[in-house]
C-alpha cells in the first residue's frame, strides 16, 4: 500500500495523464480482487462477475471524485483563509496543508469510503489547481517542494522495483519467505 | 563452483524471460502506434492540432513506468503476504506467488526496457524529426524584429525627427531607443564612466549598429525626458570615437561629449612608481581598518537625549530596508549573488541588527569591517602561503601570477561600491516612509 502512496504523490505532482493513470488504478482494484479470490483462501479477494465490476468500476471512480472535489474545496478555504502574504510561515503552513489533504483525500476515500483514492486526489488536486492558484502566497515554494517530493518518491520506487525485480529475476525459490525485500511493504496490514 | 551454477541458473532465467519480455516490448509498442494512429484523424482536428511526426514521437516516446511498477509490487507483496499463511497449502502458495513474480518480472522489464531503449534514442529521435528546431514562425518574428530595426536605422540616417514619429509606430525599433536611452542613463553615473562602448556593442546584438545620429538622438531624448534640477551629463568620452558618422556634413547637433574634467580625474597622470606606492599604502590602510569589533557593540556611544524606543525602532527598519536594497542589487545583475562580498555584507547586517536591537546606533559601515576581517585575514593568510608553497615548489621560473594586493583592493572596492549603492537606495526609501508617516 506504500506503493500506492508513491502513486498518489506522483499523480497529484505531474499532472499529465491524470486520468490514465487513475483508471488504470480502478481496473487494477476490480481485477485483482478476481485474482485474488481465485487463491481460495478466506477472507480474500471477491468474485467479481460482470455486473458487480461495473457497479464497482461506477462507485470507485464517482465515489472517488465526490470525495476529491469536497477535499479540494476545504483545501480552497484553508488556503483563502491563510492569506498573510509576507509572514513566511503562513506559506509553509499552506504547503504543509496541500500535503495533508492529500493524504487525507487518500486516507478517506480508499480506507474509509471504500472508493478509489487516486481518483479523490486527482479531483482534489484539479479543483485546487484550477481555483486556488492565486490562493497560494509563494506559488514558487509550493512548487518547489512538490518537484522535489517527486523526484524522490520517484527514485526510491524505481530503487525498490528494482531491488525486487533482480530479486525475481534471480530465480530464489518463492515459496520461502524473503523477509527484506517485503518488509517495506509490510504496510498492507493496515488496508484489511 | 556453487557461484557459477548460480550464476549460470540466473542468466538462464533471465535468457528465458527475455524472449517474452522482447515479444512484449515489440507488441506494446505496436499497439500504442496502433492506438495513437487510430485516433489521429481525431487528434489531428482538436486542440492545436497534432502533425505525423508529433504522433509518431507521442507513439514511441510512451515511458512506462512508475504507475505500473508500483501497481505491480504491491500486487506481488500483497499476494506474498496473504499467502505466507500457515494454513495455504504449498502448491497454490508457489503457483501464486510465481505469477505475480512473472507479473512483476515482465512490467519491471518493460520499463526497463523503456527507459534504456526509447529513452536514450528519443533524443535523436526528436531531431531527426525536426521537432526541436524552431518554427518558421518563430524565425520570422526574430526576423521581423531585426528588420524593423535595420528600418528605423536607415530613417534615422536622413533624420531622426520623421524617426522619432515613426518609432512610436514600430514597436520594436521603440524597444532599441528604449534600451539606448537606459544606457545613456547609466551612463551619467561615475560608475559607469570607464564601461567600454564596444565591449557593450558585442553582448547587445542590436548595439551593433548604432550609428552616431542615432545615439545622439538617444542622449537628447534622456535630456528632454528627466526634470531639469535632476540632470546629470552622461559621460560619453568611452562612446563617441567609437561610432561612426554616417554623413558628415549633416551632424548640425551641438551636444557636448561629457564632463572632461571628470574624465581628468578618473585617470590621473601618475608616474609608475607613485602609483605603486599609493597602492601599496592602501592595501595597508585596508588592512589597518579591518575590524575591530569594539566599534560596532560602543555601549559608551549611547546618547540619552533621543527618545529610545523610536529610534531603536526606526534603525531596526532601516536595516530590513537595507536588507532588501542589498537583494535588488544581486535582482539586478549589479552584485553577485554568491561570493564574499555578499557574505560580509549579510553578515554585516546580521550584527548591525544585533546591536540596534540592543539600542546601540547603526554602524553598518564598522559591522562590515567585522565581518570581512573574520574572513579575509584568514583566507589571505591561507592564499600566501599556498603562494609559498608554490614559490618553494618551482622557485627557478616561477612567475607571480595571481595578486594578493590587488585581490584585496578589488575586494574592497566592490564592497563599497556595492554599500554605497544600496545605502542610496535605502536612504531614498526611508525617508520617502517617514514623509509618508509625517504627513
Amino acid at each position: 500500500m506504500i506503493s500506492l502512496i508513491f502513486v498518489i504523490c506522483q499523480i497529484h505532482v505531474s499532472g499529465e495523464s491524470l486520468m490514465n493513470d487513475g483508471s488504470a488504478v480502478v481496473f487494477y482494484n476490480i481485477f485483482s480482487l478476481r485474482f485474488l479470490s481465485e487463491m481460495d483462501i478466506k477472507g480474500v479477494g471477491k468474485d467479481v462477475d460482470w455486473a458487480e465490476g461495473f457497479r464497482m468500476f461506477f462507485r470507485l471512480s464517482l465515489g472517488g471524485a465526490c470525495i476529491g472535489v469536497a477535499f479540494g474545496v476545504g483545501l480552497l478555504i484553508v488556503l483563502y483563509n491563510l492569506d498573510r502574504r509576507l509572514s513566511g510561515e503562513d506559506s509553509v503552513v499552506q504547503v504543509v496543508a496541500t500535503i495533508s489533504s492529500a493524504y487525507l483525500a487518500f486516507f478517506t476515500s480508499e480506507i474509509l469510503a471504500h472508493c478509489s483514492g487516486i481518483i479523490a486526489v486527482v479531483f482534489c488536486g484539479v479543483t485546487v489547481k484550477t481555483l486556488g492558484e492565486a490562493l497560494y502566497n509563494d506559488i514558487h515554494l509550493s512548487h518547489s517542494f512538490w518537484e522535489i517530493t517527486e523526484y524522490l518518491l520517484n527514485t526510491l520506487l524505481f530503487a525498490l522495483g528494482g531491488a525486487v525485480w533482480g530479486d525475481i529475476i534471480s530465480g530464489r525459490p518463492l515459496d520461502e519467505y524473503s523477509e527484506v525485500i517485503i518488509y517495506p511493504f509490510q504496510g498492507a496490514d493496515w488496508v484489511s | 563452483m556453487r557461484t557459477f551454477r548460480l550464476l549460470s541458473l540466473t542468466f538462464a532465467l533471465v535468457f528465458c524471460l527475455q524472449g517474452y519480455l522482447l515479444l512484449l516490448y515489440v507488441l506494446i509498442t505496436a499497439i500504442r502506434f496502433f492506438l495513437v494512429f487510430a485516433f489521429f484523424p481525431c487528434t489531428s482536428r482538436i486542440g492545436i492540432g497534432q502533425n505525423w511526426r508529433e504522433a509518431v514521437f507521442f507513439s514511441y516516446g510512451g515511458l512506462r513506468g512508475a504507475v505500473g511498477i508500483a501497481l505491480a509490487l504491491s500486487l506481488h507483496s500483497e499476494v506474498m503476504h496473504v499467502t505466507s499463511a500457515d494454513d495455504v497449502s504449498q502448491e497454490t502458495r508457489v503457483e501464486y506467488r510465481e505469477y505475480t513474480a512473472k507479473l512483476f518480472g515482465m512490467v519491471g522489464g518493460i520499463a526497463l526496457l523503456t527507459l534504456v531503449i526509447n529513452g536514450s534514442t528519443s533524443g535523436p529521435l526528436l531531431r531527426k524529426l525536426g521537432l526541436v528546431t524552431p518554427t518558421e514562425t518563430r524565425k520570422m518574428v526574430v526576423q521581423n524584429y531585426y528588420q524593423h530595426s535595420e528600418l528605423s536605422r536607415n530613417i534615422l540616417s536622413v533624420s531622426f525627427d520623421i524617426c522619432q514619429n515613426l518609432n512610436s509606430l514600430l514597436a520594436t525599433s521603440a524597444v532599441v531607443q528604449f534600451t539606448l536611452k537606459e544606457y545613456v542613463g547609466l551612463l551619467t553615473e561615475p560608475r559607469f564612466h570607464d564601461v567600454d562602448w564596444t565591449v557593450v556593442k558585442e553582448h547587445i546584438p542590436f548595439f551593433r549598429d548604432i550609428s552616431y545620429e542615432k545615439f545622439i538622438a538617444a542622449v537628447k531624448k534622456h535630456r528632454e525626458s528627466t526634470p531639469e534640477l535632476l540632470y546629470i551629463k552622461p559621460n560619453l568620452i568611452n562612446v563617441i570615437p567609437y561610432l561612426y558618422i554616417t554623413n558628415l556634413g549633416e551632424t548640425g547637433v551641438d551636444i557636448d561629449i561629457g564632463n572632461d574634467d571628470g574624465v581628468t580625474s578618473v585617470r590621473p597622470h601618475k608616474r609608475r612608481a607613485q602609483l605603486l606606492k599609493s597602492r601599496r599604502q592602501s592595501v595597508r590602510d585596508i588592512r589597518q581598518t579591518r575590524g575591530d569589533r569594539q566599534s560596532v557593540f560602543d555601549i559608551c556611544s549611547l546618547i540619552e537625549t533621543v527618545p529610545q524606543k523610536v529610534v531603536q525602532e526606526e534603525r531596526l527598519v532601516f536595516i530590513k530596508i537595507l536588507r532588501s536594497s542589498y537583494f535588488r542589487l544581486i535582482e539586478h545583475g549589479e552584485l553577485e549573488s554568491r561570493g564574499f562580498i555578499v557574505h560580509t555584507l549579510k553578515k554585516s547586517l546580521e550584527f548591525a541588527e544585533d546591536a540596534a536591537s540592543h539600542g546601540l546606533p547603526l554602524s553598518d559601515w564598522n559591522a562590515l569591517d567585522v565581518a570581512s576581517d573574520s574572513l579575509a585575514r584568514p583566507a589571505e593568510g591561507l592564499m600566501r602561503r599556498l603562494l609559498g608553497m608554490k614559490r618553494r615548489i618551482r622557485h627557478k621560473n616561477y612567475r607571480d601570477t595571481f595578486d594578493v594586493d590587488f585581490f584585496v583592493i578589488q575586494l574592497r572596492v566592490r564592497q563599497c561600491l556595492a554599500f554605497i549603492h544600496a545605502h542610496e537606495h535605502a536612504r531614498k526609501l526611508f525617508r520617502k516612509e517617514v514623509r509618508a508617516l509625517l504627513a
